[in-house]
This record gives structure tokens, sequence and C-alpha cells, in this order.
């Protein structure tokens, strides 16, 4: 279905509505489903940056299903999920790669 | 440092809100770091192009334009479509004040979503009609 069909039913029940109103509303719709269903999953590539501990997630990340690693005969291979990160010890702040060794 | 040839051995993950780490096993014997344990950050001396992949529920896409369509577009299954047009009425009833309407389509909206099947995947049960 299109934005427009949704506007069109809309518009036969409530007359012409501001076109930025409906697209707020329905990506408010989209949103709401999104927090609720949760199957809409992707896959997303990026580069293993070395002495780098922290990866920026995007906005769109509700929660992280699986996590994978390119080994070394360039096959993707599911990593565990630590169940307690909060015992790690080594902390990663400093912005120094010199402090890594 | 850990290399990659056994990555579900020598690897580990966590999260916070904003965040995802990437943990690496500590196997070097010569490392000047007093603190010691299993895991530190990976250290391979160079990046890894593509070497990190992640898959993971998403939002939906945003809509900005009337030609574009919510299956292709945002991502949302076709079966759902429906649901957001209730949605949308829910909303505009509610900013007219008429409470009454604006809970009857906020119920079919909340109802059907709730009741939609989205697995594609997975054990299904089946129905064995009661002889």
């Amino acid at each position: 279905m299109k934005a427009k069909q949704i506007i069109d039913q809309v518009e036969k029940l409530f007359g012409r509505q501001p076109e930025q109103y409906m697209f707020q509303l329905i990506n408010d719709a989209l949103d709401d489903i999104a927090s609720t269903k949760q199957h809409y999953t992707k896959t997303t590539t990026t580069n293993l940056i070395d002495k780098d501990r922290w990866y920026a997630l995007d906005d769109e990340v509700i929660d992280i299903i699986k996590v994978e690693i390119l080994d070394s005969n360039s096959r993707y291979v599911r990593i565990p999920k630590l169940a307690d990160p909060h015992n790690i010890l080594r902390g990663d702040e400093d912005s120094s790669d010199d402090t890594l060794t | 440092m850990a290399k990659r040839d056994y990555p579900n051995k020598d690897f580990a993950w966590f999260n916070d809100d904003e965040r995802l780490a990437i943990l690496a096993t500590d196997t070097t014997s010569d490392s000047g770091e007093k603190t010691v344990e299993r895991y530190d950050t990976f250290q391979e001396g160079a990046d890894v192009s593509n070497g990190l992949r992640y898959t993971f529920h998403s939002k939906y896409g945003t809509i900005d334009a009337v030609t574009e369509d919510l299956k292709t577009t945002a991502g949302l299954d076709s079966g759902l479509h429906p649901m957001v047009v209730c949605y949308v009425k829910a909303r505009i009833y509610e900013d007219m004040g008429d409470m009454q309407k604006a809970q009857y389509f906020r119920q079919m909206y909340e109802k059907d979503t709730k009741q939609y099947p989205l697995r594609k995947s997975g054990v299904r049960q089946l129905s064995v009609p009661r002889m």
C-alpha cells in the first residue's frame, strides 16, 4: 500500500489534511508497530577496527539478535554474547592506542 | 591477541543502549598489562575490512512522499498496512477531540496488531479437529 492510498482513505473520512501531518502520523504508526511487533530485521556490516572496543549503533536498532566476525577463511562466524560484561576489569576509555598492549 | 581463526572461541560481544562492544581473548604472554583477565579490546595490528556483521530488530523506514510504498520503502509487512490506517484515524479523532471514535480505532489498531501472525519461520502448530 502506498502512502497515497492511506491518505486517500483518510481524506474520505476527514477531508483534505496537510501532507506533512499525514506523513508524521504514518511514521508514528510505523514506530509504534515496530516497538510492539519487532519482526523487521536488518543486517549491517562494518569494519572491525584494531584497538577499538565500541561501535556506535544506529538509531534504527531496537535490539541486537546476533553478531558475527569474519574469520581467517573469509566466512562470518557467530560469536557469543557476554553474560557478565559488568565484570570486565580493563576499561577502554582512553582514546590513545598506546595504552593498549 | 586473539586471531580470527576461531571467532566463536576468541570473541564475545555485549552492548549498552548506544554502542556495541567487541572483545577478544588476550592470548599474549608478554603483555605489559598488570591486570590479567580473559578478554580485552581486539588488537590484530590492522583493521579488518567488513570484519564485523550484526543482525538486529530494526525500526521501519520513514515515509516522506506519497508515492512511497509501506512495504518496499518502510519494510512493513503488507498485512499490517490496514493497521496504519486505523492508527492514523485514531490520532486524527484524538486531535479533533472525539475520544469515543479515537478509542474505537485505537482498540481496533491494538487488537489487530497484537493478533497479526508474522512468523514465516519457526515451529508451527497443527490445528487438529476434535473428532
